[in-house]
Parts: structure tokens; sequence; C-alpha cells
């Protein structure tokens, strides 16, 4: 199946219905196949997972596994490094805990961070500075908005404990060399904590390669349901790593001794995953990733970039745009944020979403990268995904031209 | 930059000689933004989306953020009729009547 194709556009009935959806760094369409999977699992086939022995609890238990097993294999990693979440936020806020429980980030540490960091990155790790007694250093933005991931040998020390990194940038769409940034990080022994919410959507990605250490991504960024997120941890630490938050699933046995209570934790994924997990959410997700397996996701990532190319070099002809990001299109993935003179980005949005264009616009959730470029008022963000198509981009950009036109 | 929302008594109504059942004011103007879920484009849009037929809707705003012209077209695009308009280069004001369904 290709990008971008009727037979792919037919899945997602909304699109057929005079919408323009350009939002998909907010959260993508969901396809028929991802909400009947959902659907006939939750009325047919639902039961907890883990728990009952019924034997629609051990379908149940089966189908929520499985879902492991295919996210696994999605990102090149072992099903028990995969831990499911409610989404991004939660995944980085779980790996947070984990660092600050089994005293990775302590009081003297340093954590290193982008300036274009979504705040979902940036605030949860800017508490756990506060709370170890560590410390914050900002990797900053060049005045295209790129962190300048060139000058890390500078940052770099054996204190630093953690480096976090955006593997794509929300707001630019700019894509950060992760490998890079790793095998920098490695040679002082600091882990690699990588958002990858609009990294994974989009790129083949495949976590031997990338070296890192964590990665957090999202269901419903990439075509799966809302309420399911990723959290995957390199094996060595999954395993090594007690869990921050204890509860049902989570152990084989527990104890009292008297005052003391004694713990044997689940292996991973289990041992993560407290109370009752997302259960219908991650057969969607799995249904979500089969359809993305299809397709093939280099051929994702190929088409992606042709149809960010064609937007980028279209909406630059447009008197008074301008464009956050790199202006080298190979650097960016699907995602092309812009401000028109000094109109708010709010006014402009609502009027191409009359039209039927959907796009967002404010600050992305990346408030100091807009203070930084000097667009306190944000910007409008096109956001592509592989069922947009050339004719999209042409009904977004004729209609932004007719509002450029009434200024 | 802050949006307010009145809903006022029928002396405003005759004054601008409609017979509307509620008059709504938009203020677009100010000097700090919203929050990520509080924008008063945004607000904008959930007072056009309330409104019923005959509501008159008053937008108060500033020409360098919220262009007027621009203005007039979200109005007219739901659905609106334009009573007056008023701008000294800064600032404007908009009166306006909800005639039709928007094409939202």
């Amino acid at each position: 199946m290709k990008p971008g194709s009727s037979e792919l556009r037919e899945y997602f009935p909304a699109i057929g219905d005079g919408l323009v959806y350009l939002d998909n760094a907010a959260s993508t369409l969901k396809p028929r196949q991802v909400v009947d999977a959902m659907s006939v699992f939750a009325l047919e086939r639902y039961a907890n997972v883990h728990r009952g022995v019924y034997r629609l609890a051990a379908e149940a238990t089966r189908a929520y596994d499985e879902a492991h097993s295919i996210v696994a294999r999605f990102i090149g990693a072992s099903p028990r490094e995969v831990v499911f979440t409610s989404g991004t936020t939660s995944s980085i806020h779980l790996a947070v805990q984990l660092l600050l429980h089994n005293n990775i980030v302590s009081k003297g540490s340093r954590i290193i961070v982008p300036e274009d960091a979504h705040h979902s990155l940036l605030l949860p790790l800017a508490r756990l500075a506060r709370y170890t007694g560590s410390s914050l250093t900002i990797v900053p933005v060049n005045d295209e908005g790129l962190p300048e991931w060139h000058r890390l040998d500078e940052f770099l020390d054996a204190d630093v404990s953690l480096v976090a990194v955006s593997h794509v940038s929300n707001v630019t769409g700019y894509e950060s060399p992760v490998r890079e940034i790793a095998r920098k990080a490695k040679r002082y022994g600091a882990l690699v904590l990588v958002d990858g919410a609009q990294g994974v959507p989009h790129i083949p990605v495949d976590v031997s390669d990338l070296g890192v250490d964590l990665l957090a991504f999202s269901g419903h960024k990439m075509l799966g349901p809302t309420g399911i997120g990723v959290l995957w941890i390199r094996g060595s630490l999954a395993e090594e790593w007690e869990p921050p938050y204890g509860g049902g699933g989570t152990v084989r046995d527990v104890s009292i001794s008297g005052n003391r209570v004694e713990v044997e934790w689940e292996p991973s994924p289990l041992r993560f995953e407290a109370g009752t997990p997302p259960i219908i959410e991650a057969v969607g997700l799995s249904e979500a990733v089969r359809l993305l397996s299809r397709i093939g996701m280099e051929s994702v990532a190929f088409y992606e970039a042709r149809l960010t190319r064609v937007l980028f070099e279209e909406l630059s002809s447009l008197e008074g745009v301008r464009i956050v990001g790199p202006a080298d299109t190979r650097l960016r993935r699907g995602i092309v944020s812009f401000g028109v003179g000094s109109v708010d980005p709010d006014l402009i949005a609502v009027l191409l979403g009359q039209k039927g264009v959907a796009v967002r616009s404010g600050h992305h959730c990346a408030i100091p990268l807009h203070k930084r470029l000097g667009l306190v008022r944000g910007t409008v963000r096109a956001s592509l995904y592989v069922y947009n198509n050339e004719n999209d981009i042409s009904i977004f950009i004729e209609t932004l031209k007719s509002i450029i036109n009434k200024l | 930059m802050y949006l307010r929302i009145y809903v006022r008594g029928k002396s405003i109504i005759s004054r601008c000689g409609c017979s509307g059942m509620g008059y709504y004011r938009v203020d677009l103007t100010g000097a700090a933004g919203g929050s990520c879920r509080s924008k008063p484009s945004a607000r904008l849009v959930a007072v056009l989306l309330s409104l019923g037929e005959d509501d008159v809707l008053e937008v108060v705003g500033e020409e360098v953020v919220y262009p007027s012209r621009l203005v007039v077209s979200v109005l007219s695009n739901e659905g609106f009729e334009i009573l007056e308009r008023e701008s000294d280069g800064l600032t404007y004001r908009i009166l306006a009547r909800k005639v039709g369904v928007g094409q939202g």
C-alpha cells in the first residue's frame, strides 16, 4: 500500500468529507481498522489481563502481550523492553521517576536538555533537577530554532547523568542527530532519553541502532488511539531498575516480616505497568502499527520528505510568511510552522478551519523556543502524515493565500 | 491578551435596532495572550458557535494583531451580517448579527 494513495485515504472517512487535515503533529486521524479492532475487542473479547484464568481473560492477555511484541518489532526491540503508558507525557514522567528512584540523577549531577524541548520533556526534567539538587544544562538553539548539538562536547563531562533530546521538534520539524548525541553521551557514561513523539511515527526507528536508553512515544500520533503510549527501556536497565510505582500486576511475591514489606518484582514490562493497563488501546495501537508496517516506514519517511519539501517551498513563496526552522528541508520531518506578519496565529487557524483546513496554532507546548525566536504569539503549524497528498497542500496554500490577500 | 464575554439586557439590543435575543461582546484587545487552553481566537469561535439567529455580537479589537478584515471574514463565514464597523486604524469595533447558518 502506498502513502497518499486513494486506497489508503479510504481508511479515513473524515478526509473524504472535504477535510484537509494538517494537524498530525498534534494527533493523527484513526483508520477504520484501528477503530474496528478496538470495537470488536471491547465488545466481544475484553477482560482484564494477567489476572483471570478463564478463557476470555487468557485470550485478552494474549492480545495484550501480542501488542507488546508488535510494537517491539516496530522499533527493533524486545517485548520486555516495551512498557505501555498513557502517552508520551506519562512515558517521560515514568522515565523521570525511574531515574529518580534508581539514583541515576542525584545531587550534583547534570541533565542536558535542548531549548526546543516540548514542555512534556522540559518540565519533568526541570522538576527532577530541582527535586534531586542536580542542575539543568540547556543546549541553546540558533536563530533558525535548531539546537546547537554540535556544541555538545562543551557541555559534557563526568557529572552529566542524562542527555535528553527531542528526536524531531514538534515546532520546526528538525530531526536531531540522535545517534551522534548518544555516541558522545556514552563516552561520559550518561544515559540518553529520547522524546520520540514526532520521530517514531514518521521515521524508521531501530533502538539498537540509535544507541539510546529510553525512548518515549504516543499511540495517537501514529494512527493509534489516545490513552496509550510507550516507554522503551533498554533491556539491561529494564531488568535492573526498580519500578517507581508498585501495584497490581507488578509483583511476584510480597511478604510482611514484622514491620517490613519484602517485594519480589515481576520482570519487565510487568513491573512497570502498575494497575490495569490500557488493554483496548493496546489492541488499537497494534493494529495501527500493523498498518504502518504494511506501508513500510522507509516508504512513509520518503513520502513525507517529498511532501514536506513541497509544503515548505509553497509556503516560502507567500509574501509575509515567516517560516521557522531549517531552510534545508532535508533536515525537516513533516512539520512546517510559520507566522503571518503580526497577525494572531490562532486567527489564521480559525479562518483556515472555516474553509476545512485543520492546522494547529499557538506555542505548541514549546513556549521557550517561540520566545527565543521572537514569536511571542506562537506560530501556525501545518504537519503532515501518511494519508496527506499534494492536493491537500494545494488547498491549504490557496486558502492561506486568500486569507493573506485580505490583509 | 484577554477576552471577555458579556450577556447584556435588551437596552443595548434596541439601541442597535435589532430584535435579537441576546447581546454578546468579544474583546480582542489587551497586552497579553491567553494560555494554551484559553486563547482569544478560540473563545471567539466558541462564542460564534453558541449564538442563535438574531443574536448580536460586538467585537472590539486591535488591527495589528486581529485585523478587522479577517475578523469580518470569520463572522461572515459563520453566517453573520455586519451592522456597524468603525476603526481608527489601530482599534476597531464591529457589530454583527447572526442571520444564517455558518460554513462550519
